[in-house]
């Protein structure tokens, strides 16, 4: 029985692949560390019926389980099988593979369980053709690349999980669809806390995609980063505290379709200033560096809560979005030749059909002010973007850099933009952690100061 | 001037007005890349040391060339290089996009600079040299 996307996503003819659900019951292997037994009596304390149950429960399995290593477990699970990990620091990166695995910390907190990555493995826990895979309550960390990757897998659950400390991204998933990313809480990762999308496809309406809600990214470069997402649905949850709150632009030729929805999102104080403190970064590689210090591994501008390039279709509804100190939203071109599309005559064929309604800007969750640099900035290129129903302080229009931010349904006509806008952030493109942190003639890299 | 030293300049010119001497990327002689129209001279408020520099350059030699981004230089007056960030691009992209071009004659391309500090005389992009306007 699957949990369907609840989604972004009207029915269609075509039939969805299920996201799978949580199974308590089924074949199980268990993996335990030394220390289970110890950490299971002192996670579980007291002579409370409920708790005295658990604790006897764990107990049995610790009693009866000879797999310390957990890979050793992944690979003596079948298809349908959960494998159960009990209480404990797992050292080294594991792979899963195969149908219907289920990956389960028996912990508390998700941090009762915690994989942890040798920093040299691109992946602390990579999934690989994994169709039909949970995972569930645990943490992973220290990945060389990704905490948690999931590679070319239709249908699977990431639920209640912590992600940090990667050099890359927490969680990234590439030609992974049908997923449900719920309740996870990501930090301290150099690029993106939540990296997803790629492989994400779909028309709006065709029940494919992935659904990301509940989760609380903070501390990371980009909080989450939409890369090539044409159906993703991201809604109720917390994005404060990284360089930006979110972040999403195509990848490869292809026109993006436009199904990216962006809903119920508190987007607060994306102002961290990773760039400034990563001058020990330079001194070591990620291998010997100490775990927690972010250093970043793309460019972006600091202070901006969220940041659409070169996208089209996306929905930006119902969200709060504040104390952003360059901006809440930005929309910008990107030109399709960036893209590998040389076709002259489709250079503009983003930032299109993009709509911004019933926001909440410069507010806090309480009501009082809590600006953003400006709540709306736009090289004002496109046709169709639209603004209907957002507010500032008091029932205030947003503050723009645009002197009109053009109603919705019917939106703007094509523009090219502003080409100063434009070229200003072009040296940006030149930023490379190692050989130019802080090239000519981009301002990216410091929030600007309060308003 | 001699007689001799008459027709060698003679020849020079022509030469030149064909672009038939060669040196420097793609086997052009440099002055080959122009402009192609004013360029933009702007100054990000956040910094005020900086300049930027944004247009379309064209090759106006008989050759195809390719220009890379890390050849790209500014120098000043002394012919000192002022730290620089260079991308065949008008508007930001990620990852490896403008590192390069290639144009083949007649074609144009977009091409940002950036500088920091004073005293900017003129952009050489490979073999060739871009004058800084203003």
């Amino acid at each position: 029985m699957g949990v369907a996307i609840a989604a972004v996503l009207a029915p269609a003819a075509a039939v969805a692949r299920p996201v799978p659900a949580l199974r308590t019951s089924g074949p199980a292997v268990v993996a335990c560390r030394p220390d289970s037994a110890a950490r299971i009596r002192s996670g579980w304390p007291g002579r409370g019926p409920r708790t005295a149950a658990t604790r006897r429960a764990l107990l049995r399995l610790a009693a009866g389980c000879r797999r310390g290593r957990l890979q050793d477990a992944i690979d003596a699970a079948g298809p349908g099988t959960r494998i159960l990990v009990l209480p404990g620091a797992y050292r080294g990166a594991v792979t899963v593979r195969g149908r219907d695995r289920q990956l389960e910390g028996l912990g508390r907190r998700a941090r009762d369980v915690v994989v942890q990555g040798d920093r040299r493995a691109a992946n602390v826990i990579r999934a690989d053709r994994a169709d039909g895979l949970v995972i569930a309550n645990l943490t992973a960390e220290q990945g060389a690349a990704s905490d948690v990757h999931v590679v070319r897998t239709d249908g699977f659950r990431l639920h209640r999980l912590v992600v940090r400390w990667a050099q890359d991204d927490g969680v990234r998933t590439d030609g992974a669809d049908h997923g449900l990313l719920d309740r996870i809480e990501a930090y301290g990762n150099g690029s993106a806390g939540l990296r997803v999308g790629a492989g994400a496809e779909g028309r709006c309406g065709s029940r494919r995609g992935l659904e990301v809600r509940d989760f609380n990214v903070y501390g990371n470069v980009l909080g989450l980063w939409v890369a090539a997402g044409d159906a993703v649905w991201a809604h109720h949850a917390r994005l404060a505290g990284n360089a930006t709150g979110a972040a999403a632009a195509p990848l490869g030729p292809q026109t993006p379709r436009g199904c990216l929805r962006l809903e119920h999102l508190s987007i607060a104080a994306n102002n961290a200033e990773v760039y400034a403190a990563a001058a020990p970064c330079r001194t070591a590689p990620f291998a010997r560096r100490r775990a927690g210090l972010v250093c970043p591994r793309v460019p972006t501008p600091v202070g901006t809560g969220l940041l659409l390039r070169g996208v089209n279709g996306v929905r930006v509804r119902a969200n709060a979005i504040y104390g952003n100190r360059r901006a809440g939203v930005k929309l910008a071109w990107m030109p399709a030749a960036a893209r590998g599309l040389l076709d002259p005559t489709r250079q503009f064929d983003t930032s299109n059909g993009n709509r911004f309604e019933d926001n909440r800007l410069g507010v806090h969750l309480d009501g009082a002010p809590a600006a953003n640099g400006v709540d709306v900035a736009w090289d004002g290129e496109g046709a169709g973007n639209c603004w209907s129903g957002d507010t500032g302080p008091a029932g205030a229009a947003p503050t723009s850099d645009r002197p009109v931010l053009p109603p919705c349904p019917r939106g703007s006509l094509f523009g090219m933009g502003d080409p100063t806008v434009q070229a200003l952030e072009v040296p940006c493109a030149a930023w490379n952690p190692e050989h130019d942190p802080d090239p000519p003639g981009c301002d990216w890299f410091a929030a600007p100061p309060p308003r | 001037m001699t007689r001799g030293a008459l027709v060698l300049a003679v020849l020079a010119a022509a030469a030149a007005a064909l672009g038939l001497t060669a040196a420097g990327d793609g086997g052009e002689r440099a002055g080959r890349l122009v402009w192609a129209s004013a360029p933009r001279h702007m100054t990000p408020p956040a910094l005020p040391t900086d300049a930027v520099l944004s247009g379309e350059v064209r090759n106006d030699g008989l050759r195809t060339v390719t220009l890379t981004a890390a050849a790209v230089r500014v120098l000043d007056a002394a012919g000192r290089r002022l730290p620089v960030a260079a991308r065949f691009l008008e508007a930001y992209a990620p990852g490896g996009a403008g590192r390069s071009v290639t144009l083949a004659p007649g074609r144009t391309a977009p091409l940002t600079v950036a500088w920091r500090g004073a005293g900017a005389r003129r952009i050489a992009v490979g073999a060739f040299t871009l004058a800084i306007p203003g």
